[in-house]
């Protein structure tokens, strides 16, 4: 017996005495709940171990010669199990079931440390003197290292704690080492030798032209980390976007011409036994026995998906504001994305220097956005008073590091933006509270004094809080609509879920509103200041004047910031008015009995439903929530006084016409709509709504009979905005 | 014809929890080890409540109670199944019903559990009796299908953030 072993039968059998039956026997430093992680011996789902071999798996050669033909299939094959793996299925049952790949993994880890040259299939002997040798030992080894070089660059991504491992990619790799101690040159060296020998041994084949176009893809996608570290210089009004990179578009035309070749691919045979479940037998297997997934079930569009990504993300290199940042961050949360752009997204976005796509800092990009609300040219900023200066930049810092979470939210899963953001709702409340306290404080210890005049009032202006509170508004904002898209709301929560839209868009309003009326009374002080000019004399005179035009030439950006809020209020009010459209159908489902909460079992009263729904919201200061019997009186009060037709083609047509206001700025590009990145997606944003606010004005036309049953119609429509039909 | 019998799971009656294992296999998307049911049952045997037709085990429920963040007490429904052949004759809202009659009977505060965002009938079934959607989680099951997070409120603590109760409980002590 090994040192290493101890027999320990005499003391199980002994303790097995002891054991009274029917009991669970157990270490007190375990718990039963970890328990319910292993796996179960002789259980057909979870051991496999008693997985069956056909003859075929159990007997295949991966030192044998092949065909050219059967090297392409192979090598197809483990192309695509890399991006069936990458949705969210395991190596196990993907790359790694392909034979040649677990042989060359099996030697590699033998002797991780010699690098490539321990990456082989095994050792065979004159291998140069066989061409069909050579396609097996040359280039499929070297299809596999490329492959298995992607992975490894996938689970480095996975592992970043940008993504979510084992919900948006399994990092599980068998316990196996995925070739880390092999150069990337090395690779792309084989690699290109591989396309080199195909050229000049297999001229004419369209097989071979078909490898040749995988094996350069699989160059394209090892280069992929140079892309996250490009730095991407904010645009200036007369510098020209630059190009995109020559790796993207590199790997736009080869992805563009390998889909050609799907249907031939898939018509070709795979060698029997080559993808096999065996290796779920043979290594370290901590997963239930799983099924291969077919290879149809990847046709490339995953990869296309990738590539077309990567291209919009790049298309922030024609930024010119962090307005342009944050739409494009938006609009990047709201389209639907391959696993892998989401992390080079988020690396790609905030670096590892803090930076923001690797030229400015976070606090920077901040800054920028506090000014272009409410900053710009406020007493904050122009003081010469250093302690007001030092504390406004510790108070900014605190914002940027929930600025930063907020960016970080933008690349995750649909389901984890919704649980990020509601998390941020009560961070950004608590800056908030903080925020204000710091600006109330500065005006009475630092004397520091940025008040305005609004709705006939002197009231301090807020410029740090407003923002803070501005965004936090949002965030709630998107969490309730976010309930939509993810299907969370049942159709009887639906009247009081558009209620509360309305009401947070009206919060929203009015804070626009206000900082609106901040930025006006800004320039207003600017353009009195030539009244004052009058009044002075001599030197007084000259710096006073010198002074004004300083200050005249913020005038132009004070004005462009009002316009910029102003169509924020467009789109807020597109939301608003499909909110109220939405209810006044749901008001017609309500009062006609075919909609209403149903008489729950096991439930106190409806207002405890209310508050577990609105839970993000219960803690937030301002705007409070609503208690349930508000809402009760809204919803009895709209019941009582239905709309005429003109409310309703009155709201429609407002809808129909700020969705205009906002398409025509976005192919217009103007700048204060800030959408001219990615517009495509903005327009299409924008068209869903109009189709929604069409959708439900037709739907608010038919007549409804208590007989009938209200169904969601979100096919065609916006998400947030499904029609609520009857039928 | 005969009733639908129902009752706690038998302790140590192996051909029960045989049966249970096998229906539960047939049914449910997820595979359990046997160290799944040993975590439910030898914890909360009264939570295992089960289905009989002439002796056959026709239908099966498994939960358990259990602190969530100290704050709250927390009903969990893990596993639900009734056999194909006897659906649709109220077997899972009555083994549900019993279920959630215990737990609040224990002093939950909520009950809580995952199902497949495909699964209609069962997010129906659960929706008849008041839980809410609470949560969509992405990917949840090995078939790669999402989940929903069903929630049942039964007190008011279950409508407060956990901060917020640890910070009230802490301001009490």
């Amino acid at each position: 017996m090994s040192e290493q072993m101890v027999d320990i039968t005499d003391v199980l059998r002994r303790k097995a005495r002891e054991v009274a039956n029917d009991a669970v026997v157990k270490s007190p430093q375990f718990s039963l709940f970890q328990g319910t992680q292993a796996l179960e011996i002789n259980n057909k789902r979870l051991d496999s171990g008693i997985i069956e071999l056909s003859v075929e798996e159990e007997e295949f050669d991966v030192l044998c010669k092949r065909s050219l033909q059967e090297v392409l299939a192979t090598s197809d094959a483990i192309f695509r199990n890399v991006f069936i793996w990458l949705q969210n299925s395991s190596l196990s049952v993907t790359v790694f079931s392909c034979r040649y790949v677990e042989e060359l993994l099996v030697i590699y880890n033998k002797d991780a440390n010699k690098g490539i040259s321990s990456c082989r299939f095994g050792a065979v002997e004159n291998v140069s003197m066989d061409p069909e040798l050579l396609l097996v030992h040359k280039v499929l080894r070297s299809v596999v290292l490329g492959a298995l070089h992607l992975v490894r660059l996938c689970l480095t991504l996975g592992q970043s704690g940008v993504v979510y491992e084992e919900e948006d990619i399994n990092t599980q790799t068998m316990n196996l080492n995925v070739i880390t101690m092999v150069e990337s040159n090395d690779i792309l060296k084989e690699l290109n030798d591989s396309v080199d020998f195909l050229k000049s041994k297999y001229a004419d084949s369209k097989d071979s032209e078909i490898l040749q176009l995988i094996l350069k893809t699989l160059v394209q996608l090892i280069n992929l980390p140079q892309f996250i570290a490009l730095k991407v210089p904010k645009l200036t009004d007369c510098s020209t976007p630059p190009q995109s990179p020559a790796m993207v578009s590199s790997l736009a035309a080869l992805v563009d011409s390998l889909v050609t070749h799907v249907d031939y691919l898939n018509s070709l045979p795979q060698i029997p036994g080559c993808f096999s479940m065996g290796i779920q037998k043979r290594l370290d297997n901590r997963l239930p026995s799983r099924d291969l997934i077919p290879l149809k079930s990847e046709d490339y569009s995953s990869l296309k998906v990738l590539v077309d990504d990567l291209q919009r993300i790049w298309a922030i290199s024609n930024r010119l504001t962090s307005q342009d940042v944050v739409n494009h961050a938006l609009n990047f949360a709201n389209t639907h994305h391959h696993v892998i752009s989401r992390a080079i997204y988020a690396l790609f976005l905030v670096r590892d220097d803090a930076t923001v796509f690797g030229v400015e800092k976070v606090s920077d990009f901040l800054n920028e956005e506090m000014l272009r609300f409410s900053c710009w040219d406020s007493e904050y900023i122009n003081t010469s008073n250093e302690i007001v200066k030092q504390k406004v930049a510790e108070l900014t810092h605190q914002i940027s590091s929930v600025a930063l979470e907020w960016l970080s939210v933008m690349n995750q899963n649909p389901c984890r933006q919704r649980q990020h953001f509601s998390r941020l709702i009560t961070v950004f409340d608590t800056l908030e509270y903080n925020s204000e306290n710091f600006e109330r404080n500065l005006k009475e210890v630092f004397q520091v004094n940025e008040e305005f005049e609004y709705n006939g009032e002197l009231v301090l202006a807020l410029p740090i809080t407003s923002w803070v509170c501005y965004v936090k508004m949002d965030i709630m904002l998107h969490v309730v609509l976010r309930g939509f898209e993810l299907e969370l709301y049942q159709t009887w929560e639906f009247h009081q879920m558009y209620w509360y839209v309305n009401y947070l868009v009206d919060n929203i309003l009015l804070i626009l509103d206000r900082v609106i009326e901040y930025n006006r009374s800004k320039i207003y002080k600017i353009q009195q200041m030539k009244n004052q000019l009058k009044k002075k004399k001599g030197d007084q005179k000259l710096r006073y004047k010198e002074k004004m035009m300083k200050r005249q030439a913020q005038i132009p950006s004070l004005q462009l910031f009002v316009d910029t809020l102003n169509k924020k209020i467009v789109q807020y009010k597109i939301i608003q008015g499909l909110a109220v459209l939405q209810s006044i159908q749901l008001q017609k489902y309500i009062k006609s009995g075919i909609l209403k909460t149903p008489d729950f079992p096991f439930v106190q009263n409806e207002e405890i439903l209310y508050k577990l729904r609105m839970k993000p919201f219960a803690s937030v200061g301002v705007p409070s929530l609503p208690p349930y019997s508000h809402y009760q009186f809204h919803l009895k009060n709209s019941l009582k006084q239905p709309h005429t037709p003109q409310d309703i083609n009155h709201v429609k047509s407002s809808i129909l016409s700020n969705i205009k206001i906002i398409t025509d700025g976005i192919q217009s590009k103007d700048v204060t709509v800030s959408m001219h990145i990615c517009s495509q997606d903005w327009l299409h944003w924008f068209r869903q709504l109009q189709r929604s606010c069409i959708g439900i004005g037709l739907q608010l036309q038919k007549p409804i009979t208590a007989t009938q049953r209200v169904v969601i119609d979100s096919k065609g429509f916006h998400r947030y905005f499904p029609v609520v039909n009857s039928e | 014809m005969t009733e639908v019998t129902y009752h706690t799971l038998e302790a140590g009656n192996d051909e029960e929890l045989h049966a249970l294992k096998t229906m539960i296999s047939d049914d449910l998307s997820e595979p359990y080890s046997i160290y799944v049911y040993h975590f439910f049952l030898s914890q909360w045997p009264e939570l295992c409540n089960i289905a009989k037709l002439n002796g056959e085990t026709i239908g099966v429920i498994i939960c358990k109670i259990e602190p969530h963040r100290d704050v709250r007490s927390r009903g969990y429904i893990g596993m639900l199944a009734v056999k194909k052949e006897h659906r649709g004759h109220g077997i899972a809202k009555k083994l549900v019903r019993i279920s959630i009659e215990k737990m609040i009977k224990a002093g939950c505060d909520e009950i809580m559990l995952e199902t497949e965002v495909v699964n209609k009938p069962a997010i129906a079934l659960y929706e008849h009796m008041g839980f809410i959607r609470s949560k969509r989680l992405y990917r949840y099951y090995l078939n790669q299908h999402d989940a929903f997070r069903l929630i049942l409120p039964i007190t008011s603590k279950s409508t407060v953030r956990s901060v917020y109760l640890q910070h009230s409980d802490q301001l009490a002590t």
